[in-house]
């Protein structure tokens, strides 16, 4: 799939002409990268559906005021990233559970998931994922997984990267501790 | 060098009559790469490098464990998910025409501001009834020419300037006017006042008084 850069797709959606188009290909372009970092944090499927879908009706309204201090991905990512956390600060609200009970229903809906293919290890280092605070564990994910710059991840989450940097070395210890039990 | 860049030559005349048509297209990339994919290359290798060695030394359990997305999708769903994307965008924009139309006629909106709404309307309607059917510029005006048109009318400095006796004289001659009432008196029959105060004992001497 041809890729484009943010002027192209920029200055496709400001040509009312194009503007479907061009928001059709910015779909195509960032869907898989912004889907998986949503289910990472959200785990269900499901739930990562509606939260993508929130994500780009959001980027939708929003890209008229896109003001291009940074780049379309981290504006992506960040929107993705507070709509994941929004999510689940609802999901504790709706059903009066703390940290760690959602951190449980992650963990029981992972046992459950169709979607989930992975092996007993990597159905431990998920389960080792989710005990970690929430933005602890986004930043674990994303420079584990999508092996993103610290200095990309200090745009998105509007951290310096120093305490990024330190973030990560916390949650690659807690998991590791994790992984020795048993 | 120089016998590559020969070697080079040869093939490419070999190429016009092995291949004249191959030979005849540009030669260029047909791949593309992401924007910037270049850019960045070297310090990105640098970086998973790095995040590699610091895993392996801090966490050699998690460093065995081979990486990849053990999350799956249903099948196509990434096929369909713009158009799911799209479809909801389009569901939206109408949702939130219908949630301003709502928000406007809320009870709590719509029900005072239509009662303001008839208020000024009534207010204007009353104000409209009770209002002169001339206004007081126009008054002015009428009154003004009805001062200096009409023949009956009598100014301020005409009634100064008019002889007091003349005035007399055109009462006493106008037999409509009764200003005095000594006709009455005088047309009264004498005999019966006479037998008016008899009748009621009146004192004339009280009456005398009293004239």
């Amino acid at each position: 799939m041809q890729e484009y850069t943010d002027q192209e797709l920029l200055t496709r959606f400001r040509d009312p002409s194009s503007r479907n188009y061009a928001f059709n290909l910015l779909v195509n372009q960032y869907q898989k990268k912004i889907y998986w970092h949503i289910r990472r944090i959200v785990i269900d499927h499901d739930d990562a559906n509606d939260v993508v879908q929130n994500v780009f009706i959001k980027v939708w309204r929003g890209l008229d005021n896109f003001k291009e201090d940074s780049r379309l991905y981290t504006w992506l990512y960040r929107i993705a990233t507070n709509e994941s956390l929004t999510f689940l600060k609802q999901k504790r609200s709706s059903s009066f559970v703390s940290f760690d009970d959602v951190a449980h229903q992650l963990s029981r809906s992972l046992e459950d998931d169709n979607y989930f293919k992975g092996d007993a290890i990597q159905k431990k280092l998920q389960q080792a994922i989710l005990t970690l605070p929430e933005k602890q564990r986004i930043v674990f994910n994303m420079k584990y997984f999508d092996e993103m710059k610290y200095e990309e991840m200090s745009e998105v989450l509007e951290t310096s990267v120093g305490a990024l940097k330190a973030s990560y070395h916390h949650a690659v210890k807690k998991i590791e501790e994790f992984l020795k039990k048993d | 060098m120089d016998d590559k860049n020969k070697i080079n030559d040869e093939l490419n005349d070999n190429l016009d009559e092995i291949a004249p048509r191959l030979s005849k297209l540009r030669k260029e990339e047909p791949f593309r790469v992401p924007a910037d994919y270049f850019d960045d290359l070297a310090s990105k290798i640098l970086s998973k490098c790095d995040n590699a060695d610091e895993i392996k030394e801090i966490a050699p359990l998690l460093s065995e464990i081979p990486k990849y997305n053990p999350f799956t999708v249903p099948g196509g769903y990434f096929d369909h998910l713009p158009l799911q994307v799209q479809e909801k965008c389009i569901e939206t924009r109408r949702s939130s025409w219908a949630a301003k139309l709502a928000w406007l006629l809320r009870p709590s909106f719509f029900i005072p501001a239509a009662a303001a709404v008839i208020a000024v309307v009534i207010a204007m309607v009353l104000m409209k009834e009770n209002s002169p059917l001339v206004s007081e510029s126009e008054m002015t005006a009428m009154n003004v020419s009805y001062d200096s048109n009409s023949t009956d009318a009598i100014t301020e400095d005409a009634l100064l300037g008019m002889d007091d006796a003349a005035v007399l004289e055109s009462l006493w001659s106008d037999p409509a006017t009764d200003i005095t009432g000594d006709d009455h008196y005088l047309s009264a029959n004498e005999e019966d006042i006479i037998d008016y105060l008899l009748d009621n004992n009146t004192d004339i001497s009280s009456i005398v008084t009293e004239l």
